[in-house]
């Protein structure tokens, strides 16, 4: 290897090191058994706001706007925006979103979601 | 000969003393504790349980209490919420993070005296209910903790601005105004000669004038606002640190 090819490695490594992960969202939902489709933004967006227990639904925390902060009903503690336009962080980890969508479905609905549910959430907020 | 010896030994154990009492690593510490709980130094246990909530120090509870937390089993009912861990790695990483910093461990002043307060048959699993913080609180109306801004005791960061750091000093604590609470979003975004109700308690309200009050070692932001009852016209100010809360 000479000098730059050298430089080069450590360039594109440096680079690669400090950029967050891509998910590759169609493999992920292939673990849950489903896959999104045309309608899965809308219908994220109308589970969004849809209350399975009365006066919980997913904006009573993360309210209606992705883009901005929320505040969790119980604790009252400021939730850092969704949506990873506003908040690179956000969907960067398969084990996190496995992990929230398990705690917030059992929270919010007293149930796990479906897989089709859990895909049309991840669509919504992508996009959001 | 003998006699000079004496005085070389006495000199340099004296200065010893002397430097040991200055520095920040000295045997001093040994014997001294130091004051508040010692902060979070954990980033997992940061990002796993204070995304949810405030991540209360582990030298808020003895080891006992963090161990009966942190059960997989009991994590399934925790105040209310399902949240076992199918990752047992980091449950058993967090678990001795909170163990091993525990308040019957610890030797930070308030951990020492949280954990004396506690009969040792207890397991107290809310820090709330712990005699020391119970003490600690007792001269607080149930309508200051149930306001809006503050709502349950364990909301520590609520009247605590320095909670983050392990600073629970009673000169680091602004209760938040009730009335503030209710134009909280107004007073930190609107600008002076705005006008608008609050509902809670039915009253008009016009903020006047803003101003940043400075004193030797802080610096608050200060709004006049006036409150109009039915006879008479009151005018508050309601100020806050940065960061903190309108009181």
């Amino acid at each position: 290897m000479n000098n730059k090819s050298i430089i080069i490695f450590i360039f594109t490594s440096l680079v690669l090191k400090n950029s967050y992960a891509l998910i590759d969202f169609e493999s992920l939902y292939k673990t849950w058994g489903a896959a999104a489709n045309s309608e899965s933004i809308t219908i994220g967006k109308d589970l969004w706001s849809k209350e399975f227990i009365s006066g919980k639904n997913c904006a009573s925390c993360h309210t209606n706007d992705l883009k901005q902060s929320g505040k969790h009903l119980k604790t009252k503690k400021i939730i850092k925006p969704l949506s990873p336009s506003a908040n690179k962080k956000r969907l960067t980890s398969e084990r996190k979103i496995n992990k929230w969508l398990k705690r917030n479905c059992k929270f919010t609905y007293n149930r796990e979601c479906t897989p089709s549910e859990k895909v049309s959430f991840i669509e919504y907020i992508r996009t959001n | 000969m003998k006699k000079t010896n004496i005085h070389f030994i006495l000199f340099f154990i004296f200065t010893f003393f002397a430097l040991q009492s200055k520095s920040d690593f000295s045997i001093f510490n040994l014997f001294n504790t130091s004051g508040g709980v010692k902060p979070v130094d954990n980033q997992l246990y940061n990002e796993e349980c204070g995304s949810c909530h405030f991540a209360y120090q582990p030298g808020l509870l003895p080891r006992r209490s963090w161990n009966k937390l942190m059960d997989n089993q009991s994590l399934k009912e925790h105040f209310g919420e399902d949240i076992s861990y199918e990752d047992k790695e980091i449950l058993t990483k967090i678990t001795t993070y909170l163990e091993s910093n525990a308040a019957d461990i610890s030797n930070y002043r308030r951990s020492v005296k949280i954990n004396n307060s506690i009969d040792l048959k207890n397991t107290p699993i809310r820090i709330s209910s712990i005699p020391y913080i119970k003490r600690k609180h007792h001269e607080l109306p149930l309508k200051i903790i149930k306001q809006e801004m503050v709502g349950y005791l364990g909301n520590c960061t609520a009247c605590h601005n320095s909670a983050k750091s392990g600073n629970y000093d009673e000169h680091t604590v602004t209760v938040p105004n009730i009335t503030a609470g209710f134009i909280n979003e107004e007073l930190n975004a609107k600008p002076d000669g705005y006008e608008g109700v609050i509902s809670q308690i039915g009253k008009n309200y016009k903020i006047l004038s803003t101003k940043v009050k400075e004193s030797s070692n802080s610096k608050k932001l200060c709004r006049v606002v006036s409150l109009e009852s039915t006879d008479k016209y009151l005018v508050k100010t309601f100020c806050k640190f940065k960061g903190g809360n309108w009181f």
